[in-house]
């Protein structure tokens, strides 16, 4: 532990001078965040590098913590678990503010204008919104149920799903951002337990924990349209336990078809992107926690709950099979590709390191010392819509 | 590797006290906790068994398994998530029997899954010990 603290601020001082007196500029689009989920702490890294450049600490309970970059990549808004809202300068290596919004949080979303943050929560539940540059509060939904797979909308909008209610909530801020304009989807499916919404802004899938399937949102019907897609899966099989829920989030449409994590059984399912229609499963090694499509699409990797958790496969999206079998580190909880597909990199929590993959020859190409981290977020989610 | 233990350990005191004289060490056995079956008389409660059914290495790997994998839905700090707050104060009145069961076995129809085939019920007893005990912060 001492160890780790002294290199922890060997790493803070020299990124802290370099930003603080100007003498060297330098862009943030190679630049990424680490969770380091038990000691409520981020890593800024360095994607050319290989390397972190600092750490900032005092986030709080970073457990499934995750997090959003404002449109310029200098700012990361960090969701805690606590009901904390972070905003990191990622430049300058210090925590710029921080604030309470709620009891118990789950994540969060900004605006496509980068002008409002979206929190999800868990306790007392709903969605609260805030000035991105302040963090003063400008909205406050109560929705009676804790929501999850909260995703920015373009239009100033936002959407998120409702765990105990099963719906999902469709907010308009365009018009008053202290007043939005609210439409709610019902019957989305039991206890959804994530959810995404697709990069084109289109399509919000919503991922079931009390039943089978999933349901997917268009939302360039009006009003929206909503579709059960996979009812049937596994309705014959006994459910396997569930040591870790699934993520949707992260995901990418691979080709023609989504890719999604199947629940309680050790399966990575396909559907037609059109007709929602399975067209095949693979078996994997374990239950599915990220089903991550690499940029181009022609790879998936896919990491898995405890006691697979020192796994990750990759599955060709040509042919469904699984091409490798990698044993990266103890504990992979998450995996970031580099914008463009070349690296991947994966937090191995219990070896407290993030390891660098070529993401085509499967060869490590190094590794970062963190501790316990969590999510890997590079700077250029800050362009895409739905992160 | 090291440092994962401290972690876990700066956060909470580890206690190894007690259990040892509870349980017989019956990995995965019959469904319900079952007491040393004595052969003899009541004085065996005297002469505790020899060994710990859970050991201190083994103790170390379940707190990280709590701290971790359980956190990931009761928080690490166990004020809950999509899982309910399970602190010392939230579980007071319960009795760790009844825990380590629903650690086992799970809640139906919840999110809670049956943690039974990856831990013995003595290592289930000792979480539910384990999550009672007010830790020093």
């Amino acid at each position: 532990m001492i160890r780790t603290t002294l290199t922890a601020l060997a790493l803070i001082a020299p990124a802290a001078a370099l930003a603080q007196d100007g003498s060297t500029l330098r862009g943030t689009g190679d630049l990424g965040v680490v969770i380091e989920r038990a000691t409520g702490s981020v890593l800024v890294v360095d994607q050319s590098d290989r390397a972190a450049l600092c750490r900032v600490e005092g986030l709080g309970d970073l457990s499934h913590a995750s997090l959003t970059f404002s449109p310029d990549e200098r700012y990361a808004y960090v969701f805690g678990r606590d009901g904390g809202l972070s905003k990191v300068d990622i430049l300058a290596c210090t925590l710029e503010n921080r604030i309470i919004q709620a009891g118990n949080s789950i994540g969060g979303a900004i605006s496509d204008d980068g002008r409002l943050i979206a929190v999800s929560n868990y306790e007392p539940g709903g969605v609260n919104v805030f000035d991105a540059d302040t963090l003063a509060p400008v909205a406050e939904i109560p929705m009676g149920s804790k929501t999850v797979g909260l995703a920015d909308v373009p239009g100033s909008r936002f959407i998120v799903a409702t765990w105990d209610d099963g719906e999902a909530w469709l907010l308009d801020h365009s018009a008053d951002p202290a007043n939005p304009q609210i439409t709610r989807i019902p019957d989305v499916g039991a206890n959804p337990y994530d959810a995404l919404l697709t990069s084109d802004g289109r399509t919000y899938i919503v991922g079931l924990f009390g039943e089978k399937g999933l349901t997917t949102i268009d939302l360039w019907a009006d009003p929206p349209a909503v579709r059960r897609i996979l009812p049937d899966y596994g309705k014959n099989e006994p459910d396997l336990p569930v040591y870790k829920m699934p993520h949707l989030q992260g995901w990418t449409l691979a080709g023609a078809t989504y890719a999604l994590p199947a629940v309680g059984l050790h399966q990575v399912l396909w559907a037609d992107a059109a007709s929602g229609q399975e067209i095949g499963r693979t078996d994997v090694a374990g239950q599915p926690v990220f089903v991550t499509a690499r940029p181009d699409g022609r790879e998936l990797w896919v990491n898995f709950a405890p006691p697979d958790n020192g796994k990750v496969q990759v599955i060709d999206s040509m042919t469904h099979e699984v091409k490798q079998t990698l044993e990266p580190g103890r504990g992979v909880l998450h995996m970031e590709f580099t914008p463009r597909g070349r690296e991947v990199w994966m937090s191995a929590r219990d070896d407290d390191r993030v390891v660098i993959y070529d993401s085509r020859t499967y060869e490590k190409l190094g590794e970062i010392e963190a501790k316990a981290p969590s999510g890997i977020f590079f700077t250029a989610r800050a362009h895409r819509t739905g992160l | 590797m090291a440092d994962t233990g401290l972690i876990a350990a700066a956060c909470v005191v580890v206690m190894s006290v007690g259990l040892a004289a509870t349980f017989a060490p019956s990995y995965r056995s019959p469904p319900a906790p079952s007491p040393a079956v004595d052969t003899g008389a009541s004085a065996a409660a005297a002469t505790p068994a020899p060994a710990p059914p859970v050991s201190p290495a083994r103790q170390a790997e379940l707190e990280h398994m709590v701290i971790q994998d359980c956190g990931s839905c009761h928080g690490l700090t166990m004020k809950g998530g999509l899982g309910k707050p399970i602190t010392p104060g939230d579980l007071a009145g319960f009795d760790p029997e009844g825990l380590a069961a629903i650690i086992l076995d799970g809640v139906p129809g919840t999110a809670m899954p049956p943690w039974r085939p990856l831990i013995s019920e003595p290592e289930a007893l000792w979480i539910a010990e384990y999550l009672m005990k007010e830790k020093t912060e």
